[in-house]
């Protein structure tokens, strides 16, 4: 672990620089410790893979409190569970499909079987409001960012860039390689609860057809089906 | 249209409804927005007796013309980008009592690049996650300002009338040295890189805007560190892409991002930064943690004072 200012009023703790479930219990650990004993003047916290920004005022709360109450974390402490999502995708919007075919020697239906097999750990969100960052990939199907990013992803877009799959919640520009869309609305800032999806949580995804995706993004009031097995 | 409303009747090359920004919400994703400058928006709403929080009109560069709807006292601080009302000139840092039907319009830039007006009562718009501030890239559902927009305004009795003294009015020229602390990844970036960072003078690029701050000068991109796990970017970040071209995150920039961050503007700077203009110049310089805090306190004791003696 290493805890570093990174401004008058920032610093940043980071453990190894990978993408694994024990590393990032660490850093769920840490936000964990500010969660339940929150010191006054921290306004923000960002979790990510490996690291934890905290942001805080210095002039109610000094580095040196911040870091003496980051020697009381326990680290071994188990986390809270997640919660477990299906997610349904259509994979029928698939931008990306023959660059998945050719570089991977699949055929398209491999590839998605492959992809909906796995249950996906939601590591961080951030970039844009919502923006989902899971992993990891089956070793068969990763592809790297693209070189040129578009222009222009569609909100819902399910994409991969290497050991990482994410989703877009909103329009934006992307270099992800984009297999399919969701109908799930995974930011909505006029909603009480703006964000349906926390970090820590697990999302399976479920292949469904193009008038399926039509018929629940129509739906306003449609909520995303918890899965409830093990 | 009537009282308690304001109407814009040219919105000007970007102009938006902002406060102080929006605390908490970063681990979803969710940039802070507010005023760029936020020195000179918390003066300008002092000067008509708001909380430094109200929310504000910031506009860009010029052509923003509005139109009172009924008797308000206002404040525009900032960038000069040369406000007249009723095609007279009007003072920036003090109050100014405008009247039904009182033209306002900022006709050409003169100095600064962004400019803050305050009405009495401030913006009437409801919070969206606990603040009124616009994201220039992403709706959130905060009002758009554009031609013929009404505005509705807080009803208000208060004539509070304030001038804030020369000594606490900022500067604003077209060149900028700002200071600089080290990033996380501040020890990978080679020795060559450091010194064009802070030996040349860098010239602020016409794709900049409230996101990001991108700086254009001679970088060799050999031996740069390249990408890094996704993590936390703040309010200042100098990221540096793989071509050695750095970028300052401002206000409405990513929460997260994937390349090395060799250093963070600090915080007093950002204000000034903030009002540079594409084609402006600007230079950095290296100060310790010891130097920013001190920087920091005399600049909080500068701002108390500013809102306490005018």
């Amino acid at each position: 672990m290493e805890i570093k200012r990174i401004g008058e009023q920032a610093c940043i703790i980071s453990f190894k620089e990978e993408i694994s479930k024990s590393t990032h219990h660490q850093v769920m650990a840490l936000l964990g410790h500010f969660k339940s004993q929150p010191l006054v003047g921290i306004t923000d916290l960002i979790p990510s893979y490996n690291a934890l920004t905290i942001i805080f005022n210095p002039f109610r709360v000094q580095f040196d409190q911040l870091r003496e109450s980051i020697s009381q974390v326990d680290f071994e402490k188990a986390g809270q569970p997640g919660k477990k999502w299906k997610m349904p995708v259509c994979y029928d919007f698939a931008l990306d499909q023959k660059d998945f075919c050719q570089s991977t020697g699949l055929s398209w239906q491999e590839v998605i079987d492959l992809y909906t097999s796995t249950t996906y750990h939601v590591y961080m969100m951030g970039f844009l409001p919502g923006f989902l960052y899971m992993g990891e990939v089956d070793t068969k199907i990763r592809l790297p960012r693209k070189k040129t990013p578009r222009k222009k992803v569609e909100a819902g877009s399910v994409g991969i860039a290497g050991a990482q799959t994410g989703v877009y919640p909103i329009m934006s520009p992307g270099g992800w390689n984009i297999l399919g869309r969701t109908p799930i609305t995974l930011f909505d800032p006029t909603d009480e609860k703006p964000f349906p999806v926390e970090i820590g949580d697990e999302i399976l995804f479920y292949p469904i057809s193009q008038q399926e995706f039509k018929t629940i993004l129509k739906d306003k009031k449609y909520r995303m089906e918890e899965s409830h097995g093990s | 249209m009537g009282a308690n409303q304001l109407l814009i009747k040219k919105a000007g090359l970007y102009t938006s409804i902002q406060d102080l920004g929006r605390i908490g919400f970063m681990n979803k994703g969710v940039a802070r927005s507010g005023a760029m400058d936020t020195q000179s928006a918390s003066l300008a709403n002092w000067l008509v007796g708001n909380d430094a929080n109200t929310a504000l009109l910031e506009t860009t560069f010029q052509g923003l013309t509005v139109q009172f709807q009924d008797s308000r006292m206002i404040a525009i601080a900032g960038g000069d980008l040369g406000a007249h009302l009723n095609n007279r000139p009007v003072t920036l840092w003090e109050s100014v009592q405008v009247r039904e039907g009182d033209v306002l319009a900022f006709d050409k830039k003169v100095s600064g690049f962004r400019a803050y007006l305050a009405i009495s009562g401030g913006i009437k718009q409801s919070k969206i996650m606990g603040s009124r501030s616009t994201h220039s890239m992403i709706d959130l559902g905060i009002e758009k300002i554009k031609d013929g927009s009404i505005l509705e305004l807080y009803s208000t009795n208060s004539q509070v009338e304030r001038s804030s003294s020369e000594f606490h009015r900022p500067i604003y020229t077209k060149h900028f040295t700002a200071r600089l602390l080290p990033g996380p990844e501040f020890e990978s970036f080679p020795r060559e890189y450091m010194d064009q960072l802070t030996t040349q003078q860098l010239t602020i690029s016409p794709d900049s805007n409230r996101m990001g701050y991108r700086l254009i000068g001679d970088f060799d991109s050999k031996d740069l560190p390249q990408g890094i796990l996704s993590s936390g970017v703040i309010l200042g970040t100098i990221q540096v892409t793989p071509s050695g071209q750095p970028i300052i995150l401002m206000n409405d920039g990513p929460t997260t991002g994937g390349y090395a961050r060799v250093g963070n503007v600090i915080t007093p700077d950002l204000n000034y930064i903030a009002q540079l203009a594409p084609g402006d110049s600007l230079r950095f310089t290296w100060v310790n943690f010891d130097q920013a805090d001190r920087i920091l306190k005399n600049y909080r004791d500068r701002q108390s004072e500013a809102i306490s003696v005018g």
